[in-house]
């Protein structure tokens, strides 16, 4: 027995090592902030080096990758989509209009934190973030998925009643 | 060009430029004052909003149209009361107001009398408060009541 809690040790651990360097991003570009991917992913500063790339479908993706404002519109269909992708998933909240509502803040149809919604593993502030930033975030995805602490998607299945709660809330 | 326009058009024209004019015109013969410009060659609707002007107690409609023909664009206004405002359809001349009369009537809450999609949901879901761009709806009130914020206590080194 000690022998197969070695070997599945290991092999938890290779996946762990595979899959941080094979994300696939699902792209959700709700606003402005979708300006900022062509150059992420093209060739200049080549996001498929770090092994990231995106991606069209829900079903295989890892990464919801949220650019910009959220209003109650579009948050149904990104609860949608998140709840439609297979784990481990990740969430990443791009924009200070995740965060806070940043420039939106006032406005009578932008939600204004996505993580009462969603869990979301890491966060890249401002507005907006350059490529360079885009890509340091996606680093510290891949520190948090090596270390084992992008546990969103857990913490999603465990506080299932907190989040569906704040849902409701906006989204009667 | 503009010139042959306004001799044969019977409302006020408020101003005129080289490629451009506003009309000005009654409530009741906003329909026809465009139907009188389709036939002088405005063949394109840009747009169809509403101005909400509070402190009159009025809405202004706006029609911006364009002649491909003569590149000469002609803005049609017109006042109608604030409280319970209703306009014609102009679908019959320009079909691609449809959208602009129900993104009118969502966000104003001017019914538009004709279009049977006038008064249903089209951007915002499950909206019970004032329609969002009338002026006397406060917008940073509804934000605060409804959607929760981070309490962050900023610091500056």
């Amino acid at each position: 027995m000690e022998m197969q809690d070695v070997i599945e040790e290991g092999y938890v651990g290779i996946l762990e090592d595979l899959r941080k360097r094979s994300l696939w991003m699902l792209h959700y570009c709700t606003a402005c902030g979708a300006i900022e991917l062509p150059p992420t992913i093209t060739s200049r500063f080549d996001a498929e080096r770090f092994g990231i790339a995106p991606f069209v479908t829900s079903r295989q993706s890892d990464i919801l990758l949220v650019t910009g404002y959220i209003n109650i519109k579009t948050l149904r269909r990104i609860v949608t989509v998140y709840e439609q992708m297979l784990p481990p998933k990740y969430v990443i909240g791009f924009g200070s209009c995740t965060i806070n509502g940043g420039i939106y803040w006032d406005s009578y149809a932008v939600v204004k934190r996505l993580d009462l919604y969603l869990p979301v593993d890491v966060y890249i502030a401002g507005c907006m973030p350059t490529p360079m930033a885009v890509i340091e975030g996606f680093r510290s995805l891949m520190k948090l998925i090596d270390e084992g602490k992008a546990n969103g998607w857990k913490k999603y299945i465990e506080d299932n009643a907190y989040y569906k709660e704040n849902q409701r809330k906006v989204l009667g | 060009m503009i010139d042959e326009v306004i001799k044969s058009l019977p409302y006020e024209v408020i101003e005129k430029r080289k490629q451009r004019i506003i009309v000005k015109v009654e409530g009741e013969s906003f329909a026809s004052a465009l139907n009188a410009l389709k036939g002088l060659s405005f063949n394109r609707l840009n747009i169809l909003t509403a101005v909400d002007f509070i402190k009159e107690k009025e809405f202004e409609i706006v029609a911006i149209l364009h002649s491909d023909e003569n590149k000469v664009i002609a803005i049609v206004k017109t006042r109608i009361p604030r409280d319970n405002p209703s306009i014609e359809t102009i679908t019959n001349i320009y079909p691609n107001a449809y959208k602009y009369e129900i993104e009118m009537s969502e966000m104003f809450g001017i019914k538009v009398l004709g279009n049977p999609d006038s008064g249903k949901e089209f951007v915002l879901e499950d909206w019970k408060d004032l329609p969002p761009l009338r002026k006397d709806f406060d917008s940073i009130k509804y934000a605060t009541e409804h959607y929760e914020s981070r309490n962050v206590e900023v610091k500056y080194d």
